[in-house]
């Protein structure tokens, strides 16, 4: 079943290149960015020990399956995220691997269905953990997350009204004020977080509770303006067959190894 | 709560008299009222807000003593980062301010410059050649303040900060004394230093140009145990941009030894040289994470310049000394912070034997953060204890000053914040206390989009000279004449009102705009005033004594500032218009005075600047920046009169090229203007200077 779906894909591609050369349109090649550094889900440069991918889950998914239908793909130089967004809506981009979709994303993007999750967990000392299971818990507690960083509409009702949050302006200062008991609690994504840990030598000192604070959709951003319209839906395709042929846990388990040497023994695979 | 209504009242009777009078300001108005609407019509693209992947680059500042975004700050404000400064081939920190909106730099010589926040300079008119000089805005270095409490204002060469040592510079225009003291009447310019983080490395900074500019800095980082070392000095000299002066008795620029100088004030050690400067820290700190964070720094420095001081009487020009030392203690035990720290030293204008004095200043404060939802509480403590001891003020005296702070930070709902400060300085002298208050409210209009409000209050220190001035001057030419002069211990302090109306919008994420309306009223005034003369049997003396003065000054305007930035451009248009009224102007300070009110000449109408880079490629950056300020005229005391300034623009052009990881040169121009003359009173006028540069690096 797989094979013929990707057969027909390919020869949909071969079909429709025929016609799209016939009309002089020309697509030759995706030009694709993603978040500066969002590991394990986009990553530049060298990755962390333990890592076998290149460019993290979503960006190794969206280079394989473009290398699987045929195309090429020019990844482009590091940008500011919004630049990326703006790049992306005016067609200068054709993808952005790794992205959360919202209403106002979705007038102005078409996304693929949601290809991995992230998850904001809470980070306490290892001595310190204690029972989380709704947001009443975090009550009378002293947190940290990332300025600007937005955990969902509801949890930042809640958080506003109940809760004593403060800012820190990178991961590092995060972290390391857990760990200097400055706050009880941090806030931030799981895999990016264990990865700093290990980073800051802090992941025996630190640990993940086990209940996600909140549980967000990751997807691949496609623009609407793009002259490779035909090859995107190819694509979109592409990465769904990568979903049922197993091909996206293999990616991912290129980055598990990094994430299951934590104390916290999690591994990725919430994908759909 | 009547009296801040009155005031409000008055601001608006103000503001509606001077649109009535002021056709520049009518225009302004309008411009304003156009911005807001044709802001308010752009629809934002809401793609960019709210939620973002990205969480590297968030710039903070921290003018409302809490770290946050600085498009959030609850102030008029302005960074300029130690970045900007090098890709603008900028060489000190007063010519870094020309890259800030609402700042008036003017050069005196080279690389010697005075620095006001908006103006109210030379308000009101009339005053000896200090009067000219800014003695209302707060500078700091890492919370330190640094400040000439002998007349006033700050001496811009003593600072023990290399351009190279600068991580930022923050600017919060309008009065801020209940967050940072006394003296910040007019707004405040923090400067904070870089401090070793990670690797160990060095650098070194050389620079060479034309009117034998040199400077040399050097820099180095280690770590021991926790403990973050950095070591720094740097060393400046130049000459001036001319070898004439300006003779007063001839009304016209002279050869050194052509002037005329009366005895005991021919020190001129070195006429040519403009500034020799040097100075070394020795900066030790900890990671800022943990619980308890330590932050300490020893500087020296030693400086000798020329610049515009005292009322040199023949030349506009004094030559200064300055030597002192700081220690200054940061110590965070969590939410609690502590700062101690001792200054001391010797200053001396050659050739006024009676300014010379020693300096000791201590300064201690501790605040507490106190958290809860919605709430942020923070009391505070600090003490001064200011001693000087010079002839001058008739041998050694003190300052003392305690102030009691309270800032509640409350949010009544996730778009809106309101920050009250509260402030009481209880000073040995006067013996009133003053009170100062910020009331600040913010609404986060959409996500893009900024208001703000406040009503604020600041009064400045007393001065030794204000206090404890102490003088009887024999004439050296006629012994017959003496002047006497006498300070008041219980005169007033200069307090200013200012509120402000701001907007902060982004039409873009490459695309923003920051405007604020800006309404300070100016009060308080003391000024020597000549009593007259009489003959005591021996000499006729004439008699000066330091007195209240109905005075007021009222300034309105608007400073708009727009950042447009491309991957591999950007570019900074920033300009205020403002005008300034003095209400009872005094003719002279002789009694009896005749008072009138007047246009206030000595501060610019318009004044601002353009700042663009541009990456053509890898490695290289070209910056343009320009500077204007338009017409304004300086006028001193009868014998020294008036000096015309015609509105002039200078252009600065950088190119920088990184060679590789540990080289990087630089090559700039400055001061390219359509007119080069004196841009104060009477001193140098302004040549271009070249100036060529290298940065060496090494780390592991």
């Amino acid at each position: 079943m797989e094979w013929f779906r990707t057969r027909n894909a390919k020869v949909f591609i071969f079909l429709l290149s025929l016609l799209l050369s016939g009309l002089g349109y020309a697509c030759e090649k995706f030009q694709v960015n993603g978040a500066n550094s969002w590991f394990p889900y986009f990553y530049r440069g060298e990755l962390p020990p333990g890592t076998m991918g290149n460019n993290g889950i979503i960006g190794d998914i969206v280079f394989q399956a473009i290398s699987r239908i045929g195309i090429k793909a020019e990844l482009n130089n590091q940008a500011p995220w919004k630049r990326i967004l703006y790049d992306l809506r005016n067609g200068k981009l054709d993808i952005v691997a790794g992205a959360l979709k919202t209403k106002e994303r979705e007038k102005i993007f078409s996304f693929s269905s949601p290809v991995f999750y992230s998850e904001f967990r809470i980070f306490v000392r290892a001595e310190k953990q204690f029972q989380f299971t709704n947001l009443e818990d975090l009550i009378g507690k002293n947190g940290i997350k990332i300025r600007g960083m937005s955990l969902g509409q509801n949890v930042d009702n809640y958080a506003f009204e109940n809760l004593i949050i403060e800012d820190a302006t990178d991961t590092s200062s995060l972290f390391k004020m857990v760990a200097a008991e400055r706050v009880d609690y941090g806030i931030f994504y799981l895999h990016s977080g264990l990865s700093e840990l290990r980073k800051l030598q802090l992941d025996k000192a630190l640990v993940a509770l086990p209940k996600p604070l909140t549980r967000e959709a990751l997807y691949v951003a496609f623009s609407k303006k793009s002259e490779c319209q035909p090859q995107i839906q190819v694509l979109s395709q592409e990465i769904e067959i990568m979903k049922t042929d197993g091909s996206i846990q293999k990616i991912a388990d290129l980055y598990a190894g990094s994430v299951n040497t934590v104390n916290n023994k999690r591994v990725i695979k919430g994908h759909e | 709560m009547n009296r801040l209504m009155e005031r409000l009242q008055t601001t608006f009777i103000v503001a509606a008299k001077s649109l009535r009078d002021n056709a520049a300001c009518q225009f302004l108005i309008g411009s304003i009222i156009t911005a807001h609407v044709s802001v308010l019509n752009v629809q934002a693209d809401e793609l960019f807000y709210g939620v973002s992947e990205d969480i590297s680059n968030i710039s903070t500042v921290s003018s409302s003593k809490r770290e946050e975004d600085i498009f959030s700050a609850p102030l008029s404000m302005s960074v300029v980062s130690g970045e900007q400064i090098k890709r603008a081939g900028i060489l000190t920190v007063p010519e870094a301010l020309k890259l800030v909106p609402g700042v008036i730099v003017r050069e005196q010589t080279n690389g010697q410059f005075e620095v006001h926040i908006r103006g109210f300079d030379n308000t009101p008119t009339g005053g000896t050649m200090t009067s000219l000089s800014n003695k209302l805005t707060l500078v700091m270095i890492d919370n330190r303040t640094v400040y000439n409490y002998f007349d006033g204002g700050l001496f811009w060469e003593t600072l023990p900060v290399g351009i190279d040592d600068i991580e930022r510079i923050e600017v919060i225009r309008g009065a801020a004394s209940a967050l940072y003291g006394p003296n910040a009447v007019n707004g405040v310019i923090h400067i904070i230093t870089k401090r070793a983080k990670g690797n160990p490395q060095a650098e070194a900074n050389l620079v060479a140009g034309t009117h034998s500019t040199q400077k040399g800095h050097i820099a180095a980082e280690q770590n021991i145990g926790a403990s973050h070392i950095r070591l720094s000095g740097f060393i400046d000299q130049r000459d001036r941009y001319q070898s004439t002066y300006y003779s007063f008795a001839d009304d016209e620029y002279l050869p050194f030894d052509e002037i005329n100088f009366p005895p005991g004030l021919d020190v001129y050690p070195d006429p040519e040289q403009a500034r020799e400067v040097k100075a070394v820290t020795l900066a030790i700190n900890n990671d800022p994470s943990e619980m308890l964070v330590y932050d300490f720094s020893f500087s020296h420095q030693d400086s000798r310049v020329q610049k515009v001081h005292l009322n040199a009487g023949t030349i506009p020009f004094t030559v200064n000394d300055s030597n002192t030392d700081a220690v200054n203690a940061k110590i965070n035990y969590n939410n609690l912070q502590f700062r101690v720290s001792h200054q001391w030293g010797n200053q001396e204008t050659l050739g006024f034997s009676d300014f010379k004095y020693d300096l000791a200043i201590n300064q201690a404060s501790l605040e507490y953060d106190y958290r809860l939802p919605k709430w942020i509480i923070r009391p505070g403590i600090s003490y001064e204890n200011i001693t000087y001891d010079g002839s001058f003020i008739g041998g050694e005296n003190t300052l003392r000053n305690t102030g009691y702070l309270l800032r509640t930070e409350y949010f009544p709902a996730p778009d809106y914040r309101l920050i009250v400060a509260l402030r009481y300085d209880d000073y040995n002298t006067p013996s009133d206390g003053y009170f100062s208050y910020q009331v600040i409210g913010n609404y986060q209009l959409r996500h893009d989009t900024l208001l703000r409000a406040s009503v604020q209050t600041a009064n400045s220190s007393p001065f030794m000279l204000d206090s404890y001035l102490d003088l009887q001057f024999t004439r050296p030419n006629n012994p017959t004449q003496r002047l006497d002069f006498k300070g008041d211990k219980e005169g007033d302090l200069k307090t200013v009102t200012t509120f402000e109306l701001g907007m902060r919008h982004q039409f873009n994420f490459n695309n923003w705009l920051d405007i604020e309306l800006f309404h300070s009223e100016l009060e308080d005034f003391t000024a020597v005033i000549n009593k007259g003369t009489e003959f005591d049997g021996n000499q006729f003396v004439t008699t000066n004594l330091r007195e209240a003065l109905p005075t007021e000054a009222t300034q309105l305007g608007i400073t708009v500032d727009w950042h447009y930035e491309e991957i591999d451009w950007d570019m900074n248009v920033y300009l205020t218009a403002q005008d300034t009224d003095v209400k009872d102007q005094f003719e002279t300070r002789s009694e009896p005075l005749v008072l009138f009110d007047t246009d206030n000449k000595g501060t610019p109408d318009y004044y601002g600047g353009i700042n663009t880079n541009w990456r053509p490629m890898e490695r290289w950056n070209i910056n343009a920046n320009a500077y204007y300020m338009s017409n304004h005229t300086f006028i001193l005391e009868p014998s020294k009169g008036t000096k015309k300034f015609a509105s002039a623009i200078y252009a600065n052009f950088t190119v920088s090229h990184q060679f590789n990881n540990s080289v990087k040169g630089f090559v700039s121009a400055k001061n390219l203007s359509n007119k080069n003359e004196s841009q104060y009173f009477y001193t140098d006028n302004i040549d271009p200077l070249y100036v060529i540069g290298i940065s060496l690096k090494w780390s592991e």
